[in-house]
């Protein structure tokens, strides 16, 4: 192996500026996070709870503050574009790379195939351009504040240890995942994440549930995974590169590549060809001829259904509800604020193909709105936090998408941005309300938290007022443009239309049913779970949540009861489950904090991307990126973007107008009315209410159509397996028994007959070595001539004679030393037999030799061979 | 020690001896025996490190190095021909690897007969050693047979209460395999005495005939057959789990992790180096059982309750990659394919010494037994999902790397097309069908995590139920020590694939030329040849490989160049 030292240079010179692949400081802000995690995973009993901590939180915020100096770097590595001066000159493309070196060479990982017979290199390399730098920072801000909340919130938990190493092993995959340069390194973070996610949501694997659920959510994303794998074997085939950057360089740049993945006749034709008998389908070939495919558009479909697994979008989307089996600060890290958002960056990292192929973009935009709107209708019931916010984030990862699939991936990437402060901030705010209420978290117990959480309340109000849309919050912007940009969709203004209103629609129940979260936990009167603990007495405490422990099968199980979990790990501390909430205590203290951090970020971070409407410029974020993402609109007229910016404020209006419907129902049902339309609502319309309070009964539908089938397959192939296939072998094992049985009578098992048999054998074969001579002859060229030898037998007699081969001529001259040709110059030979082995002779022109061994019997055999001159080197 | 020239004939016969040395030792000092069988394992696979002596610089040879090669039966033309090239280097590697943990850590169940035990690994070792060195089919077929007797052995002494069936099946189903593979290495020879006028069992001279494609195909099925049985491919797999589940862990070890591969290696060597036409034309039919395999295995793993049976169809997934790599017949694809086989190795070695620790504890492979292991022995868990990650193919582990040149490189495999639209033996100008096998492979993606994860959870997570496991220690010093290097392996070669790699590559690379060169040069789309004919010395030398290889004697047989000698005259 190579030596490993001088796998990371570090120079302070190099903080700023650095050559190509040469800024190490993209190496340390990597490998941090993978130290502690290795510090943790190993050394974490030995070290103490405050080691652990110590160790995990100082790597990630140690990668954080790398990160700043990474994003200044970035900053001033190039020349800003500069507004509206750089029209029609090229885009600057920022970026700073970094590449391990092993001992004096790059890292080289391996290479992969683009084709049947080229491949490329995939060096370790990362690198941070405007797209991976903003990411970087909230990957690793958001990292490390929920890294500092995870102190207080795990405290104490038995295997504290074990969450920190988990939870660093997550951000260095995450990281990975962003910095990684090639489609292949990429998905080594993205998998990375899989298995932090798998890892986390199984925490407390001692819970059956908890664990399916940590399995279901790898075996979900696997199969995205898939689609992935196949996507990027699609896109280094035709597109002749794994790296984003070559990728970039070959769509914009080279006329074969760019034909090969545009090409309509390719894709059909290979179907055509490779699936038999699809020609002769008539509703098929016709169906392949009205879609035309392209090889480009299949990749992107592909890689979008790898999205799909990771970013919880129709029909991958079950595993993300369950997911909240994890502990808290898990699920506002991994499963709202970065790791779910993989797929919207992939599509943005790639936004340069994507814009070539509008029907795979109105596919996005379509699924993404349908996930949209899916997602919230079931938030509108759920009645526990997190559930609720789950579905939350499915809905909102809706949202990004459909501003991906109408060609604003900038758009898509800014409510990623907000996203993932409003939602962190809630999903660490429930935490809170959690940890402070013994683990409860069905809304219609809590209640009148507002009071007794003042942080937690406030900071939680501002996530949601961001959530919901409120004007000037960051989720109004980062929401306003994706509507926007869906109404004036210049290349299906009807897609873009359907998308809009079915946007709305989601934006309405968004801003209703988070009201009602809001509402039912930190307004009114309450808490109620202590009235009704009051009531029973204090003796019930802390371990009612056993109820809806419930049975279950392999899978289809719906995750109830996340609200608890083994209270022998993960007790919260309470003495007097009784007494009423409160933000005291160390732990209650360290996890109000960031909450505050990510609420004022939450309420400032849209400034990043006012609208074009407000300002007639483009926003800072948006501007940022340009010639990172790109854009639908890129290389359209100006009066196309002219008449889309007339659109922003009809646009913003059916924005404003759910906010405020939504806003307004929410109050006049749940505040107004104290719930009781809702409840007359439930009533009335009970068939439809049960349906989403089992969430579409999206799980039993799986279990129905894939999970049993599949195992059922699997049994049938196990039972195959044993009785058909090894029960042929079986049988032809029986009849050869049957044979056998027969000559038993020779097996006596007397060692002097098999002894005696033995001898008989290897004198059979002695006889025929010696009654049949056996010869054959062998030519070497040597400086002295050619070396003719014959190997025969001991006690062999040789007679030696060469003659001119027969000469056939057919497509080529062939020389052959026939039998007849052989014995006539034999008989011409005078000397006797010798026991010469060996001769040495000239060959100017063809020659056949032959050689007539004679046995100590007498028998005799021919060898011939040809010679042919010695051909110069 | 310096063993010079005679590195090879060291690596065959060293471990030989060990092992018949072992059975003189005095049974009464068991100790003495396993720090014996330890240090010699260990010496030989120190020996063996020096094959890695000039190698993976640019420019290093590709060909076949430190040749030995003399005469043995020279009036049948049997010779004594060692040598070795990228290909086999990692798989000796990976045998001297192994052998010494496989000794190591089997003491921990293997108490009597422990000579036998020693003598037996050490003998298996040498002979796959042989096989994977010999360069004369005679001499391959020797050491192949031989394989099967200290297998034999270990699974029939060694093993569970049905070792003796499952031993049996195993001998059968291997031995019948290989006697067509016999009578084919025998009418190869005779016809080369036809054509040449003297008996060779040389690879390299064997690899210049050409046959009619009907003969070529019999031949080919001759040879593929009795390697399919030892991969092995669906459908003639059933032996496997049954000589795993009877056999000790050590045989459990040894048998998926270098005999299979005794299987691919000769696919790759064999069946498609003398073959080609005959592969070109069978090819998208092994990839079809390839990829059923891989899905059929990874089903059928899914609803196993013996841990063993579980990893035995996990093996005939993980080789169902190794086959279709091998048949997509690209630089990558092949490189994959054979990662692949290292990896395997690696992993289900693995795999088979952790659920060895469990059967030592508990002396059951149910795995309905288990159940909440994390909590009891949490080390062994974290191992346990460590290789449960580089079985899947977790990317920064090993079992990535090979799967994903395996699936990217038959993808774009220009190689794999239906033949039933081709002209015989023919031109095909028709789609590529690599990309509907990788797609079937890359459900294999999917199915491996299902079925491994499944496992996972019912051992290791969820309540511990079972009160027989509350007070099962967690590894111990032996178990560590073993599996401590195949966790540095399943990473070092999932970051640093390349150093393995630019120690293959060449070869395969070479190997491919020669292949399609010879495809080429035998390329009979009438169906015109009726008889064989031997090719140009150059044919089946690859550009880069002509001039190390010149050294060599047989090479230097210019003489023989275009000799026809007539047919049954």
């Amino acid at each position: 192996m190579q030596p490993f030292y001088g796998l990371f240079h570090f120079g302070f010179d190099q903080f700023l500026v650095a050559a190509q692949d040469q800024y190490s400081v993209l190496g340390w802000i990597v490998l941090l996070p993978l130290l502690g995690a290795i510090i943790n995973g190993i050394w974490g009993k030995q070290i103490g709870r405050q080691g652990v901590h110590i160790a995990a939180i100082s790597a990630v915020g140690t990668s954080f503050l790398l990160s700043i100096l990474a994003f200044v770097a970035l900053l001033k590595s190039g020349h800003h574009a500069g507004g509206e001066a750089a029209e029609g000159a090229e885009h600057v493309r920022r970026a700073l790379s970094f590449v391990p070196r092993l001992g004096d060479q790059p890292w080289e990982w391996f290479a992969a195939p683009t084709g049947p017979a080229t491949s490329e290199m995939l060096k370790v390399r990362y690198v941070v351009d405007p797209l991976s730098g903003v990411m970087l920072l909230v990957v690793t801000g958001v990292g490390t504040l929920i890294h500092i909340y995870s102190a207080g919130y795990m405290s104490h938990d038995k295997s504290y240890a074990r969450f920190f190493a988990y939870l660093n092993l997550f951000v260095f995959a995450m990281l990975n995942l962003i910095l990684g340069d090639s489609l292949v390194l990429m998905f080594l973070g993205w998998e990375g994440v899989g298995l932090a996610s798998y890892l986390l949501i199984g925490f407390w694997f001692e819970r059956s549930d908890y664990a399916f659920a940590g399995r279901k959510a790898f075996i979900v994303n696997r199969i995205g995974d898939a689609g992935l794998l196949m996507g990027m074997a699609i896109l280094a085939w035709k597109g002749g590169s794994y790296q984003f950057e070559t990728l970039r360089e070959h769509v914009e740049g080279s006329a074969t590549f760019f034909g090969a993945l545009t090409s309509h006749t390719e894709l059909g034709q290979f179907l055509a060809d490779a699936l038999p008998g699809v020609n002769n389908i008539a509703w098929l070939s016709a169906f392949l001829a009205k879609i035309n495919p392209t090889w480009g558009g299949l990749a992107c479909l592909l890689l979008f259904v790898g999205c799909c697994g990771k970013s919880a979008q129709l029909p991958l989307f079950v595993w993300l509800p369950d997911a909240m089996a994890g502990p808290t600060p898990v699920s506002a890290l991994i499963h709202a604020a970065t790791m779910v958002t993989a797929g919207i960056y992939l599509l943005c990292r790639l936004s340069f193909l994507y814009v070539h192929f509008t029907t795979v973009l109105n596919i996005i935009a379509l699924v993404g709105a349908a996930t949209a709107l899916f997602a919230a209708s079931i938030a509108v019931v759920q009645t526990e936090l997190k559930k609720v916010l789950a579905y939350s984030t499915v809905s909102q990862l809706g949202f990004m998408f459909m501003g991906c699939g109408v060609g604003a991936f900038t758009a898509g990437f800014f409510h990623v941005f907000t996203h993932a402060f409003f939602k962190a901030c809630m999903f660490l705010g429930a935490g809170a309300v959690m940890h402070a209420c013994g683990d409860r978290q069905d809304i219609t117990k809590l209640g009148g938290l507002g009071k007794y959480l003042r942080g937690t309340f406030l900071t939680f109000g501002v996530s949601t007022a961001a959530i919901i849309g409120t004007p000037l919050t960051s989720g109004f912007f980062s929401k306003d443009e994706i509507l926007w940009r869906a109404l004036a969709n210049p290349f299906s203004p009807g897609v873009g239309k359907v998308v809009y209103f079915m946007g709305v629609a989601a934006a309405l129940m968004t801003s209703f049913y988070m009201c009602r979260l809001f509402i039912l936990t930190f307004l009114g009167e309450g808490p109620k779970y202590l009235a009704e603990l009051a009531a029973d007495g204090p003796a019930h405490g802390h371990d009612d949540h056993n109820h809806d422990h419930h049975g279950h099968d392999d899978h289809g199980h719906d995750a109830h009861g996340h609200d608890a979990h083994g209270d022998d790990d993960h007790g919260h501390g309470h003495h007097d489950p009784s007494a009423p909430p409160s933000e005291h205590g160390i732990d209650m203290k360290l996890m109000v904090a960031p909450l505050f951090v990510l609420a004022a970020l939450a309420l400032l971070a849209g400034f990043l991307g006012l609208p074009h409407a407000w300002t007639h410029r483009e926003g800072i974020l948006p501007l940022f990126l340009e010639g990172t993402v790109s854009d639908v609109f890129e290389g359209r007229s100006a009066e196309v973007i002219e008449h889309a910016h007339k659109l922003e404020w009809p646009a913003m209006a059916g924005g404003f107008v759910s906010w405020i419907a939504g806003l307004g129902l929410a109050y006049w049902v749940y505040v107004l009315q104290k719930g009781e339309p809702a409840e007359n609502a439930a009533r009335s319309a009970s068939g439809l209410y049960d349906l989403l309070v089992a969430k579409w009964k999206v799980d039993e539908l799986y279990d129905a159509v894939v999970v049993r089938p599949l195992k059922g397959l699997a049994a049938f192939i196990a039972g195959f397996d044993k009785f058909v296939i090894d029960g042929i072998v079986n049988l032809l094992g029986a009849i050869a028994m049957a044979f056998g049985r027969i000559l038993k009578p020779l097996q006596t098992g007397a060692i002097q007959v098999y002894g005696a048999a033995i001898g008989v054998g290897a004198l059979a074969l002695v006889a025929w070595m010696t009654l049949f001579p056996n010869a054959s002859l062998t030519a070497e060229p040597s400086a002295a001539g050619t070396v003719i030898e014959v190997s025969g037998g001991p006690g062999y007699q040789y007679r030696w004679a060469f003659y001119e081969p027969t000469v056939t001529r057919g497509a080529a001259v062939e020389y052959v030393c026939t039998r007849p040709a052989a014995q006539t110059a034999l008989r011409a030979v005078t000397a006797a037999a010798s026991n010469e082995t060996r001769r040495t002779e000239t060959i100017n022109s063809p020659r056949c030799a032959v050689v007539e061994a004679t046995n100590a019997f007498g028998s005799t055999t021919l060898a011939r061979t040809l010679l042919l001159p010695a051909q110069p080197r | 020690m310096n063993t010079g020239r005679h590195l090879l004939s060291v690596l065959v016969w060293l471990p030989a001896l060990a092992g018949l040395l072992a059975l003189f030792l005095p049974r009464q000092s068991p100790k003495l025996l396993r720090a014996y069988g330890v240090a010699a394992s260990l010496f030989i696979f120190g020996q063996s490190l020096q094959l890695l002596n000039g190698t993976g610089e640019a420019g290093a040879a590709s060909g076949f190095r430190l040749v030995e090669n003399v005469e043995w039966i020279p009036s049948l033309g049997i010779r004594y021909h060692l040598a070795v090239d990228g290909i086999s280097l990692w798989l000796v590697l990976l045998t001297t690897f192994l052998t010494p943990i496989t000794l190591y850590v089997s003491f921990g169940a293997i108490r009597n007969r422990q000579k036998e035990f020693i003598a037996a690994m050490l003998i298996l070792e040498a002979a796959m050693i042989g096989c994977f060195f010999a360069l004369d089919m005679f001499l391959f077929y020797v050491f192949y047979e031989m394989t099967l007797v200290p297998m034999f052995l270990i699974i029939g002494v060694f093993g569970g209460k049905n070792s003796v069936y499952a031993a049996v099946k195993f001998f059968l189903y291997t031995f019948l395999g290989s006697v067509f593979m016999l009578l084919a290495i025998l009418y190869m020879v005779m016809q080369y005495k036809t054509l040449t006028g003297h008996y060779s069992f040389g690879y390299l001279d064997l690899m210049r005939l050409g046959f009619p494609i009907g003969t070529e195909r019999i031949l080919f099925a001759a040879f593929t057959i009795a390697f399919a049985v030892k991969v092995p491919m669906w459908p003639v797999h059933t032996w496997l789990p049954d000589a795993h589940t009877e056999a000790p862990t050590g045989g459990s070890m040894i048998l998926a992790a270098i005999m299979l591969k005794l299987g691919t290696y000769g696919i790759l060597r064999f069946s498609l180096g003398l073959f080609p036409l005959a592969a070109h034309w069978i090819g998208p039919t092994i990839a079809l059982l390839a990829v059923v395999g891989i899905v059929y295995g990874a089903l059928a793993a899914w609803r196993q309750y013996d841990f063993k049976r579980l990893v035995a169809y996990s093996s005939v997934s993980h080789l169902g990659f190794v086959m279709l790599g091998l048949i997509g017949r690209t630089d990558s694809s092949v490189s994959g394919a054979m990662l692949q086989m290292i990896n395997h190795g690696i992993s289900t070695g693995a795999l088979f010494l952790l659920v060895g620790v469990i059967y030592d504890r508990r002396h059951t492979r149910d795995v309905a037994e288990f159940g909440g292991l994390a909590k009891i022995m949490p080390w062994y868990a974290t191992v346990f999902v460590a290789v449960t990650m580089s079985s899947i193919g977790l990317p920064g582990t090993n079992g990535f790397i090979g799967e994903f040149l395996v699936i990217t490189g038959s993808f774009s495999s220009s190689l794999l097309r239906w033949s039933y639209r081709c002209s015989s033996g023919g031109d095909c100008d028709l789609a590529q069908i690599g990309p509907l096998f990788s797609l079937i492979a890359a459900t294999g993606v999917i199915l491996g995590a299902i079925y491994m994860l499944d496992v996972v959870q019912k051992v290791f997570f969820g309540p511990a139920t079972n009160p027989k496991n509350d007070h099962l220690p967690d590894l111990n010093r032996r178990e560590w020590a073993g599996l401590a290097p195949l966790l540095f392996m399943i990473f070092a070669m999932g970051l640093f694939p390349n150093y393995f790699r630019s120690r293959m590559d060449p070869t395969v690379h070479d190997f491919l030329v020669v292949y399609n060169a010879k495809m080429d040069a035998l390329r009979d789309p009438g169906g015109a040849r009726t008889r064989a004919v031997m090719l140009e010395e150059a044919v089946i030398r690859a550009p880069s490989a002509a001039a190390p290889a010149a050294a060599e004697p047989h090479a230097a047989l210019p003489l023989r160049r275009e000799a026809l000698l007539a047919q049954g005259d």
